[in-house]
């Protein structure tokens, strides 16, 4: 807005502004004071290294309850993480191809994606949880008549798909891929990152099965789904607005049909879509946190849960729970983000 | 002049009224500084309705029956309390709330007391802003089986056990898995009922909980006959009603409140000796062994008043407890016949 | 003045909604609980009564009538709340309504400090604040201010619960929705402020009467996302233990003898929430044809 000359700084109301704000914060903080003085609670870290004392059911990563709570706290990280990251995948890819059904007329699904959209997009997120949850999957067999065809195993505990040695040569291969970018010049974070899956993978070698618990398949469901109408409405925008003469132009030029979207169309769309698709990774990020409500061992469950009732450290349970999600927010943003982008 | 654009913003804009502004502001300011409040009991006679926490529906403990009423053990505890302050027992609000929710309830004063099924612990009483006036029910943690047919907890090895989250279970259960070596995969579910429903579907083979709870969930099993719930027991499990710890009168009036209702039952005093007039307040000091019932800001013969609301501990107990559920009364039986429940003198 | 026309796959997607539920429903009994809880009829029809004055008054443009319409709704829900009301879809309903002016008021307020601001403290409060509420998840905040936040204020204050929520909720959408209106600031050209200097107007005119107004009418269609996203997450008021659709719901659920029924219930609970927004919708897309038409003409 700065255009037609410096900016002034006027100090009067800067330090007014500056008064004014530290009055309210001081007001917040003695009423803080005076509440917190009705009860004595000593706050303290040290509850960050003693054991944990509880089990996770689901976790990536080794964990017995001896471990400290730091590390529980890094185990649901992770499971928050990883679940935030398949949806990512899944959600994306659902949402193109609805995307680009809904916007294209030629394309005879046209009422079928929109449609779909319509009805994800303007149901809550926690009816639709229920909904695959207690509706759907609870439909799966009891483990006493669990489904088994060598390959693939359901019951309503899991769901367990047969791998072989899959897990153990990729955690081979990512831990060759990952020393090999140790030594190249700056790619520290992609090396670490391969030698993070790499060791993820290890921990599933040691069976044959990859299991997954019905809480995290629920969730990955439902937040596929809802993302995806989320995603495939930005891609649509995306597409449609593109202007005319470029799609004229591309014709002009000779392209096919196929050539004209892969080498013209996309490219443009993608780029104004960026910043929109990535406000919804965030998004998917945040919303990983209703796995609390079906129990599944994410983040907010349990720090917010677990760890507050076994210790009462509230202020400070929360304020990491704060700090935690805002840096894996603040992480996918910069993971994504490209500096001085022409649009 | 070419206009400059700053002039549009916000310093520009309340340059006149700013600094009028904020000399309100630091009054207003200066009004608000709160001082420290002691007693709660003058607070709820001012605003002439007790507030109480109770659990969102756990039929004998608190629940909405079918007028629509709140009723059970520890909804009789809160008419107590109304009826000694106001001699009126309906003068209650009941705010249902959840596991997650209930100590934060408790700070924030949107609660006078919570009577909603809380185990005394450690941690509970010298971390949370709450204290534990007296033990009203001794419970114990136990585990409920469905569908399934073992013979000592340690047969739940490798299995998944559904548990409610806010409680003291998930501690507990460890602890007790540890000592016999055996693991099992926790389930938490945020509410009692979704647990049942993991339960019933067979999500889960096993959930833990309190005792009495238990006896409540295996009625709402889709087939109760198959159910059972463990003589095994986890840890002990003494509940009690919490207020906040700058409310010691409050934590008073409710300490002798229960034992007044153990000390009437032993002494067979009942709802109706007093309601039909047989036992007048002189008649009732004299029992009950009163000098003199002397309590800042409630009337000399509150006692008598809470009587006369709610009876007794074993009507109480009768009332919601036996009757309707039969859950056997064990630990909470009187001192003289076996059980726990005593009272100090009233001299 | 209205170039709006009533979009007809609106109604067929409607009518085909409510004619599911019914088919859908158990009983009417269910259904009827499900939307107005344990309350009355009453109420929902005086909530009506309200909104077809609101709709007058815009269409007058009368703003002084509307703000009052908006306020006697605000006092008719205030002086209402007591133990057992609202309950049921209401709750999510009422909740919204009550937020759509706070919000308003919250986003403007966070847009003109963060992205117009030249006074950088200000500006550098507006982010810390918006930055860090859109960093966590609903659930998190709410916990944040119902632990932490609860100590904040003098104690005798002892606000009541859905007024805790009122302020949570308008928060949380306020900050999204000043991102919205930042983007209606900065497509606004540099004419617009040369105009209004050349007529006289003060700063505060100018925004009062110029930007502002211009502003919210071009943000209109993306408010109302944020405004449907805010409904939606109303129903996370369960972790409370307010009665609301999804937590009625659940209560019918809890019964073995209805654990069959799960799927029909759940996608009750779907399309009553689906109605609704996509009500809120229609009336969004509404206001916008309405509106924006009719600063065409003016200028």
């Amino acid at each position: 807005m700065h255009i037609y000359q410096r900016q002034k700084i006027h100090w009067f109301y800067e330090l007014l502004s500056l008064a004014f704000i530290v009055l309210i914060i001081s007001w917040l903080y003695f009423n803080w004071k005076i509440n917190a003085l009705g009860y004595q609670v000593s706050n303290t870290w040290t509850f960050l290294s003693s054991s944990a004392n509880f089990f996770i059911s689901d976790h990536w990563l080794p964990f017995s309850p001896k471990d400290p709570t730091w590390y529980a706290i890094l185990i649901a990280s992770v499971n928050t993480f990883i679940l935030g990251m398949s949806v990512m995948m899944s959600a994306t890819v659902f949402g193109f191809l609805f995307g680009i059904l809904s916007a294209y007329p030629k394309y005879k699904l046209q009422w079928f994606a929109s449609s779909y959209v319509d009805v994800f997009r303007n149901t809550p997120l926690v009816g639709q949880l229920f909904f695959w949850y207690f509706g759907v999957f609870y439909l799966m067999p009891q483990t006493e008549h669990i489904y088994y065809d060598g390959f693939v195993k359901v019951s309503i505990q899991s769901l367990s798909i047969y791998t072989g040695n899959l897990f153990f040569i990729l955690s081979f291969f990512y831990l060759i891929v990952g020393i090999y970018f140790l030594f190249l010049k700056r790619a520290f974070g992609m090396s670490l990152s391969f030698l993070l899956m790499s060791f993820i993978y290890f921990n599933f070698s040691h069976s044959h099965y990859f299991t997954m618990s019905v809480e995290w398949l629920a969730l990955y469901t439902t937040l596929t789904f809802y993302t995806a109408s989320y995603i495939a409405e930005i891609v649509k925008a995306s597409l449609l607005s593109v202007p005319n003469a470029i799609d004229d132009a591309a014709i002009a030029l000779g392209l096919n049909d196929k050539d004209k979207f892969k080498l013209v169309i996309y490219p443009i769309a993608l780029k104004s879509m960026r910043p929109m698709l990535i406000n919804q990774y965030i998004t998917i990020m945040k919303n990983t946190s209703i796995g609390m409500l079906i129990g599944y061992p994410e983040l907010m469950n349990v720090l917010t849960g677990t760890i507050i009732n076994s210790t009462g450290q509230t202020l400070i349970c929360v304020s990491l729970m704060m700090c935690i999600y805002l840096s894996v927010c603040l992480f996918c943003q910069f993971l994504f983000m490209r500096k001085h982008e022409p649009i | 002049m070419h206009h400059n654009i700053s002039t549009f913003l916000i310093a520009g804009i309340f340059k006149r009224w700013y600094v009028r502004f904020m000399r309100w502001l630091l009054i207003i300011y200066l009004c608000l500084i709160q001082t420290i409040q002691a007693n709660i009991i003058p607070e709820i006679k001012k605003r002439g309705v007790l507030n109480c926490g109770v659990t969102t529906g756990l039929p004998g403990f608190s629940f909405m029956n079918e007028k629509g009423e709140w009723a059970g053990f520890e909804v009789d505890y809160c008419r107590g309390i109304a009826a000694a302050i106001f001699n009126d027992p309906n003068k209650v609000k009941f705010i249902p709330l959840t596991n997650q929710m209930q100590f934060l309830a408790l700070n924030m004063k949107q609660v006078d007391v919570l009577a909603r099924v809380i185990s005394i612990n450690y941690t509970r009483a010298t971390q949370l802003s709450g204290m534990f006036p007296v033990t009203h029910y001794f419970d114990d943690e136990a585990v409920l089986i469905y569908n399934l047919n073992i013979k000592k907890l340690s047969d739940l090895d490798g299995k998944t056990i559904c548990l409610v989250s806010g409680s003291t279970t998930e501690q507990n259960l460890y602890h007790y898995a540890l000592t016999q070596g055996w693991h099992y995969k926790p389930l938490v579910m945020s509410r009692g009922q979704l647990a049942v429903r993991a339960l019933a579907s067979g999500r889960c083979k096993a959930l833990a909980g309190d005792r009495s709870s238990l006896y409540v969930f295996k009625n709402e099993l889709p087939k109760p006959k198959q159910a059972n719930v463990f003589d095994e027991s986890i840890a002990l499990e003494p509940l009690g009603l919490m207020v906040r710890q700058s409310d010691i009168d409050l934590y008073q009036l409710i300490q002798w409140m229960h034992y007044a209702l153990v000390l009437s039952e032993q002494k067979n005093i009942t709802q109706a000796t007093i309601a039909s007039k047989q036992l007048t307040l002189s008649d009732f000091n004299e029992q009950m062994g009163i000098m003199s019932l002397t309590m800042s800001y409630l009337p000399d013969h509150w006692l008598y008043q809470v009587i006369n609301a709610v009876g007794n501990y074993g009507e109480i107990y009768s009332r919601n407890l036996t009757k309707p559920l039969n859950i056997p009364r064990n630990n909470n039986k009187l001192m003289s016949q076996g059980g726990m429940m005593y009272s100090p003198s009233f001299n | 003045m209205s170039q709006y026309k009533l979009n007809s796959t609106f109604i067929i997607k409607v009518v085909v909604a409510v004619t599911v539920l019914f088919i859908i429903a158990p009983d009417f009994e269910v259904l009827r609980r499900f939307v107005f809880g344990f309350g009355q009829f009453i109420t929902p029809s005086i909530f009506v009564l309200f909104f077809a004055i609101l709709q007058y008054t815009l269409l007058k443009n009368n703003k002084f009538m509307a703000l009052l319409v908006w306020v006697l709704i605000f006092a008719f829900i205030l002086l209402n709340i007591k133990d057992g009301w609202p309950t049921g879809l209401m709750v999510n309903v009422v909740l919204t309504l009550m937020c759509l002016p706070m919000t308003f008021i919250l986003a403007l307020l966070f847009a003109v400090l963060r992205f117009q601001s030249t006074l950088l403290v200000l500006k550098i409060f507006a982010t810390v604040i918006i930055e860090s509420v859109r960093g966590v998840p609903l659930i998190g905040l709410m916990i944040f201010i119902l632990s932490v936040g609860a100590d904040m204020v003098p104690a005798y204050w002892m606000m009541p619960k859905i007024i805790t929520l009122w302020m949570i909720y308008s928060l949380f959408a306020g900050v999204y929705l000043a991102e919205v209106f930042r983007g209606g600031f900065q497509s606004i050209p540099k004419a617009y402020f040369d105009g209004a200097y050349a007529l006289g107007m003060s700063p505060l005119k100018t925004y009062v009467y110029v930007l502002v107004p211009k502003v919210v009418i071009d943000t209109i269609p993306a408010a109302f996302n944020v405004y449907i996203g805010l409904f939606k997450e109303t129903s996370l008021v369960l972790l409370f233990g307010y009665f609301d659709l999804m937590n009625i719901a659940l209560n019918y659920l809890d019964f073995p003898e209805h654990y069959d029924e799960s799927i029909k219930i759940y996608m009750m609970v779907l399309i009553l929430f689906w109605i609704v927004a996509t009500i809120m919708h229609e009336y969004g897309h509404y206001l916008f044809k309405t509106f924006s038409k009719y600063e065409a003409k003016k200028t």
